[in-house]
């Protein structure tokens, strides 16, 4: 009775902090994998009459908190933005994304550069593909474009599944 | 000769027998300074047996009863004293040889296991290692709109560096003029699933 009412306790207790050793890495590599997130940018230059007269893709791969930055140079303007998706768990694969522009533009030729900043927030789900004019979207006069991102944030297994799926299954050596 | 204290009381407690009692008290006859000291024990003898005896029968009773009252109490607190609750550090434990040694037989094969699985473990991710960086790279590569764009190495890299940042440099056509239209603005397009 001794042996199982005390023994066996402090014996188990014994052990308990060494089986956090034997286990693999596995677990925190795929809880990693299951956190990171693929985030797609299509930009495009939009004339007044809505046609997109020049486009551009990337996607970048990264983990909620972690920002990805969009650099768009060219012409007399000079646009930083930086994306960051975070976490919402109030809502099933929900996200929150923060977008912080900065903006350089010299509007009149040879004067100084005009310097914007701002700071937005919107709230998605995986999946769900939003617009955002780092210009604003009122009214713009014929000959001048105007930029829209297409966002869109898509787990990164999601992507690696279709990506099997396009690939076929391994062949064999 | 004279003679000496204890003799003198001997000699006043009767217990001198003849021919010594006889030359003594001749003695104390002739010597003054042994008749002075006779008589100074004679007088003090008869001074102590003047004074009563005190009574310590009923101190003494009083005594008795104390010891024999702690003495009882002592008994009965070995005798019916109930086990103390000891805090468990200080509990002993008597396990039965084969008990212990069996015990000491799933402790060595506890270690024994777990060092070798450590070392098992160790081999493993040596071996993961040098197939991540000896062999050909592994193809995660992710093709978005027909671009390799992220692979597995950029993920570890972004995960052990915590300033570590994703950028994405578009050039714009440098013929192209624009302006500031507003705010900028968040748009919800659709909504997939």
């Amino acid at each position: 009775m001794i042996l199982f009412k005390k023994v066996l306790p402090a014996l188990l207790l014994f052990c308990t902090p060494f089986s956090g050793f034997c286990q693999d890495d596995e677990p925190s590599m795929d809880s990693l994998l299951e956190q990171a997130i693929v985030i797609r940018i299509n930009t495009r230059l939009l004339s007044a009459n809505g046609k997109a007269g020049w486009s551009f893709s990337g996607a970048r791969v990264t983990i909620p908190g972690r920002p990805v930055v969009v650099k768009l140079q060219g012409g007399n303007l000079q646009v930083k933005l930086g994306i960051t998706p975070y976490k919402d768990d109030t809502v099933e694969n929900g996200m929150i994304l923060v977008t912080q522009d900065e903006i350089w533009i010299t509007e009149t030729p040879g004067k100084q550069a005009k310097y914007l900043a701002s700071l937005k927030s919107i709230k998605l789900v995986m999946g769900e593909t939003i617009h955002l004019y780092p210009l604003g979207i009122s009214t713009m006069p014929p000959e001048k474009f105007n930029i829209e991102l297409e966002i869109q944030i898509v787990p990164y297994k999601e992507t690696q599944k279709s990506q099997d799926k396009k690939q076929g299954p391994p062949k064999e050596k | 000769m004279c003679p000496k204290d204890e003799l003198i009381s001997a000699f006043l407690d009767g217990e001198v027998e003849a021919p010594w009692e006889e030359k003594l008290k001749a003695h104390f006859a002739e010597c003054g300074k042994c008749g002075r000291r006779l008589a100074d024990m004679c007088s003090l003898r008869s001074l102590l047996s003047r004074d009563k005896e005190p009574n310590y029968r009923p101190a003494m009773q009083r005594v008795q009863r104390r010891l024999y009252f702690h003495m009882a109490a002592a008994e009965d607190d070995i005798r019916y004293q109930p086990e103390r609750e000891l805090p468990f550090w200080k509990r002993k434990v008597r396990i039965p040889m084969p008990a212990a040694a069996l015990l000491s037989l799933v402790l060595f094969v506890l270690f024994a296991s777990f060092f070798f699985f450590m070392g098992q473990n160790n081999t493993q991710m040596a071996k993961r290692g040098a197939e991540l960086y000896n062999s050909q790279p592994v193809q995660v590569t992710v093709p978005i709109n027909g671009m390799k764009v992220d692979d597995l190495e950029v993920l570890l890299k972004l995960l052990n560096n915590k300033d570590f940042s994703q950028e994405v440099l578009m050039q714009l056509p440098d013929d192209s003029q624009f302006s500031v239209f507003g705010e900028p603005e968040i748009e919800r397009v659709n909504r997939e699933r």
